[in-house]
């Protein structure tokens, strides 16, 4: 495609006097270098530490897994929930999840996360970043909350952040291209804010599926109905378009079946 | 960093690491958050286990890293300039000189096209990439890309126009 010789060979011209004009510093490469190599610049997964820590989190994710099936097979003979059509036709293998353990992100993750999700949230919550300031009366804004509570799931996380009166949950996507907001909540108290180890509440009209995976082809496994409690145990995990949370005791949840105004 | 990664990683610090600074110069205007834009790159490809080792591979991921902190940058900045405590950056008036000196009315023009538009201009006539390149980094289909620049291009020639007309119009 080549439509406009004339404007290719001026913009070119252009560009070439403009490369002309940046002067990379002398040093580049060696600052680059210098700052591979400090502290906390290390490879996901190296260091023994590290993998000790993944190895015991994959055992304890791997008995609650276990857990999950025997839980299942316990109700599987009688469909929860009122839709007729759901069946507890399989139940959750750990052998044939692809999941990796939920784990605290790195301080070059958590800034990322940051990054990408807080315009989202502010967008979605319709209030100012904080910037230096905090949430008071009189001064809602919306501010992350530090990396403590932060979690890397399965190309998805979530981040803790704040506006006046309540806790906020962002939660993201991550790919090639980096993380990606998918939606933020905020509450006074836990119920509709999915995160690892916290109960939350099915809210729905009618039923929500559960899945033996994470995924719209997966099976199905019950189908709990709305106002039903449930215990978050790992996730989230990004498939399919959507973030996916697994319940103790029962499978895979959509995320929006888990948060206020589900579907 | 140990030993061994830092085989792997010399060789592209030092056939990569400038042009990525000119890239992210030109694209964010600022030397200064252009060296943080690389280091930042690289050390996020050193850190991810899907960071690919060979050359031509290593070129995409690492320009893919450097389009995203040059998005995340812009956006930043449009969130700041939401927040009327903090003064509007000052362009450096030694590189404005310099603008100046160039082809002004293309510089304008430039500013006319959208991100995504100034991305793919950039890639492909700034850094030399071919169209695939510039698609798998932007990670776009290879039509598409091409329909991109084309666009971008046409409003280029489109924006000049206009303004070689309202010359000749004030004369």
């Amino acid at each position: 495609m080549n439509a406009s010789p004339d404007i290719e060979t001026r913009l070119r011209a252009h560009l070439a006097a403009e490369r002309e004009t940046i002067k990379p510093p002398a040093d580049l490469e060696a600052r680059v270098l210098r700052r591979l190599k400090e502290p906390g610049a290390t490879p996901a997964g190296s260091g023994l530490v590290r993998q000790l820590l993944l190895a015991a989190a994959l055992v304890l994710f791997a008995a609650g897994l276990a857990f999950g099936v025997a839980r299942l097979r316990a109700i599987a003979p009688a469909p929860i929930g009122p839709s007729p059509s759901v069946h507890a036709t399989t139940t959750p293998s750990a052998t044939a999840s692809p999941i990796s353990s939920p784990r605290p992100p790195t301080a070059t993750e958590y800034a990322a996360m940051v990054a990408a999700g807080t315009p989202g949230a502010e967008r979605q919550l319709g209030i100012a970043d904080c910037g230096s300031s905090s949430p008071g009366p009189g001064h809602d804004c919306f501010m992350a909350f530090g990396a403590t509570d932060a979690i890397v799931g399965t190309e998805a996380g979530y981040f803790h952040g704040s506006r006046f009166g309540s806790g906020c949950w962002v939660y993201l996507d991550h790919d090639a291209g980096g993380w990606h907001y998918v939606d933020v909540r905020c509450a006074q108290a836990p119920g509709s804010l999915p995160r690892i180890g916290t109960d939350d509440t099915v809210n729905v009209s009618g039923c929500a599926n559960v899945r033996a995976q994470p995924g719209l082809q997966a099976p199905i496994v019950a189908c709990l109905p709305n106002g039903s409690t449930v215990h978050v145990v790992s996730g989230p995990t990004f498939r399919d378009g959507k973030l996916w949370w697994l319940l103790q005791g029962q499978g895979w949840m959509v995320h929006d079946s888990l948060v206020d105004g589900g579907a | 960093m140990d030993g061994r990664e830092q085989a792997w990683m010399e060789p592209m610090v030092a056939a990569f690491s400038r042009p990525a600074f000119q890239l992210a110069a030109a694209l964010v205007k600022d030397q200064g958050v252009a060296e943080e834009i690389v280091q930042e790159a690289f050390l996020r490809a050193l850190v991810s286990r899907r960071t690919p080792r060979e050359m031509p591979e290593f070129r995409r991921w690492l320009y893919r890293i450097v389009l995203n902190l040059v998005r995340e940058h812009h956006r930043r900045r449009a969130r700041w300039r939401r927040v009327p405590l903090r003064p509007e950056p000052k362009l450096d008036p030694e590189r404005e000189a310099e603008r100046r000196l160039g082809d002004a009315e293309m510089a304008e023009a430039l500013r006319y096209l959208s991100p995504r538009e100034r991305e793919a201009i950039y890639l492909r006539f700034f850094q030399d990439a071919a169209y695939e390149d510039v698609a798998a980094i932007m990670r776009i289909t290879d039509s598409t890309c091409r329909v991109l620049v084309h666009r971008a291009l046409d409003k280029l020639r489109r924006q000049l126009i206009t303004k070689t007309d309202q010359k000749r119009e004030s004369r």
